[in-house]
């Protein structure tokens, strides 16, 4: 499960098939929305229609009112929906087991394009001012234009999970694979600039932030690499293997373990912070606020620990 | 200490002796006065100093790379190259008020198109500085220019070109580590007493990747900021990083001109690699020693900054170089981005 902080809520997906709208002072629950499947799919918001997006492994995607869970639309694919969706331009992007990503309209669902990736899409698009890059389970990823044509496409040699990470800045697209590499590409082109082997494959989603590159592996690694030489500056060793995604903020890392442990390093250093044990495996991602962290575990808890910095 | 006696201990060698060693050929003992080595603006090692130049915006020099960090550029538009407008380029080499001989050598090359293909704008450039006498030098960097440029142009341009994606099997900055691994076991093989520097720089679109080893250089010069995207594998800059010596140290430094990595030095080289998306109006200049020993980083962005011929700014720095004394060989070229 991976949460979703919008204002004073924060959403939950969980595998019992349900989403969860809590408190995200208190983690009181204001809502509970059914689906009739587990959901591996963290929702994303939009800002003005105040609409939480997700999909189930019903086949559907939901948008539901974030305030209330009351639903706005609902759009059926053809294939269990383990995607993440995207949130961009007034429109969602999401891709399904069915192989298709879909870019649909956020406010009503209508449908503006399907582009067929030839595999299931299990990872979150990435957006930018004219494209949309995703990977599928085939090894493939695609840039394709916002009209929903497909501009290029990459090749590595295992399933794609990791969702890509765009730079805005350098318009540099960064990926993991299962195939062990963690893989930088020109977000305008295609053309792989730089590729980094670790020694598992790498289910997490990277992320940039002041040139370092970060992200796990399920060597047990996480890493910071400098994302213009694709040097490692420093790893740090979890024991385990990491499958969920890093996220930085103001100079910490924060991530979960397959250990049970949440782990917060130094972005610099990579020197521990602190760690705190659940009772799982933590394989989602987290979601950050101004003065907490808040983060899901497979002992059926959520977690909201306050920002010590 | 050892890995420094270790990596350090060739000992300059007399001209012609053919021995093979990474100790450049020094300047005469006689310097005259006015070869003096400009004053460098101060450096903070991996930190940004600013020099204030007299009537003229400021610019920055950004140091070296040894921290790891890299520098995010200002949030400009990026490019549009689909137009009309292109990379233009200038080159200059020239052997110098010294030496007998030019041991650099120097590769340019830029490919545009228009057609319904919409194949990326493509460029080559290299600089490589040689070393070592009886013209293996000179040798040495032909090779690794000629080398380097054809495994290149033959495994990622001529397939771009024809539509085959499947240079993109390797990233581009691998391909060029392979290209110049290529390149320096040819040098082994056929001037085993030569060794030579070498600095590529690979255009596709916007996207500049970059491959190197030894000390000539690659800066990237940005509205008032002049940047070193390479670090010399010498030994002052090495002591510099371990704050072993200041940089007013550096600049009279009896071994300033060893290596301690070259291609021809050893069967394996390892090799610094580089991606940046460069920013319109920018200018990329490529240079071997022979200029910045010569020319000081604020000069050489002035001269940068105001000559609009790129080609014409290779030949001001060269003529300042050589009015320095024009110690060593010295080659730019230099790349100015539309925008």
């Amino acid at each position: 499960m991976s949460p979703t902080v919008y204002r004073e809520f924060v959403l939950v997906s969980s595998y019992d098939s349900n989403v969860w709208g809590l408190k995200l002072e208190t983690g009181e629950q204001v809502w509970k929305f059914p689906t009739n499947g587990g959901i591996a799919s963290t929702p994303a918001v939009d800002e003005s229609s105040k609409y939480a997006v997700f999909g189930s492994e019903d086949t559907n995607i939901y948008a539901v009112d974030v305030r209330t869970g009351r639903v706005a639309w609902t759009q059926q694919t053809k294939g269990r929906v383990r995607s993440s969706p995207r949130v961009a331009h007034d429109h969602v992007f999401v891709g399904s087991d069915d192989g298709k990503v879909y870019a649909m309209n956020v406010l009503n669902g209508r449908q503006l394009w399907a582009f067929d990736t030839g595999a299931p899409v299990r990872s979150r698009p990435a957006v930018t001012n004219d494209m949309v890059i995703v990977g599928c389970e085939s090894g493939e990823i695609f840039g394709i234009s916002l009209s929903g044509q497909r501009k290029w496409s990459f090749r590595t040699r295992g399933a794609i999970y990791s969702s890509p990470y765009v730079d805005p800045n350098e318009g540099v697209v960064y990926f993991g694979s299962s195939d062990h590499f963690i893989y930088a590409l020109d977000a305008n082109s295609g053309v792989s600039s730089w590729r980094v082997r670790t020694t598992g494959p790498i289910i997490g989603s990277p992320v940039e932030f002041k040139g370092l590159l970060y992200f796990g592996s399920t060597d047990g690694n996480i890493y910071a690499l400098n994302a213009q030489t694709s040097r490692e500056k420093w790893k740090y060793s979890a024991g385990t293997p990491i499958v969920s995604s890093p996220i930085v903020f103001k100079g910490a890392l924060y991530f979960g373990g397959t250990d049970n442990y949440f782990y917060c390093l130094d972005a610099d250093n990579g020197k521990e912070r602190w760690k705190f044990k659940t009772d799982g495996a933590i394989t989602g991602g987290a979601a950050v606020t101004n003065d907490l962290i808040v983060t899901g575990s497979l002992d059926h808890s959520v977690y909201a620990f306050p920002l010590v910095l | 200490m050892d890995i420094f006696r270790r990596l350090f201990s060739n000992k300059p060698e007399p001209k012609n002796t053919g021995a093979a060693a990474a100790q450049k050929e020094q300047p005469p003992a006689s310097t005259p006065a006015s070869a003096a080595p400009p004053t460098p603006p101060s450096e903070n090692k991996g930190a940004k100093t600013t020099v204030e130049l007299e009537g003229r915006p400021a610019y920055a020099s950004t140091g070296t790379l040894a921290d790891g960090v890299t520098r995010p550029l200002p949030q400009d538009a990026l490019i549009d190259l689909k137009g009309n407008e292109h990379i233009a380029f200038g080159q200059v080499t020239d052997v110098g008020m010294v030496r007998s001989n030019n041991q650099d050598s120097a590769y340019s090359f830029f490919s545009t198109s228009r057609s319904v293909l919409e194949r990326p704008d493509f460029g080559l450039f290299i600089v490589a500085d040689g070393m070592g006498g009886h013209h293996d030098g000179e040798k040495a960097s032909a090779i690794a220019a000629r080398s380097v440029f054809g495994t290149l142009t033959s495994k990622v341009y001529v397939p771009m070109l024809a539509g085959d994606e499947r240079y993109n099997d390797v990233p581009i900055t691998e391909a060029m580590t392979e290209a110049i691994l290529k390149a320096n076991g040819e040098i082994v093989q056929k001037v085993p007493d030569g060794g030579t520097t070498l600095t590529a720089l690979m255009i596709i679109g916007d996207m500049a990747y970059m491959a190197h080893v030894g000390d000539s250089r690659l800066y990237l010069i940005h509205r008032d900021k002049l940047e070193q995207l390479t670090r010399d594998h010498s030994l002052v800059q090495r002591l510099l990083e371990l704050d072993q010596i200041t940089a007013d140290e550096a600049l009279d430094h009896p071994q300033k001109n060893v290596l301690y990595r070259a291609l021809g030095q050893n069967e394996q080289i390892e090799v610094d690699t580089l991606m940046r998306r460069l920013p319109p109006r920018s200018r990329v200049l490529l240079c071997s020693d022979g200029l910045w020993n010569q020319v000081d980083e604020r000069q050489i962005w002035e001269v940068v900054s105001q000559y609009p011929n790129p080609q014409d700014a290779c030949s001001e720095l060269v003529r300042r170089a050589n009015a320095s004394g024009g110690l060593d060989n010295v080659t730019v070229i230099l790349l100015q981005l539309p925008g």
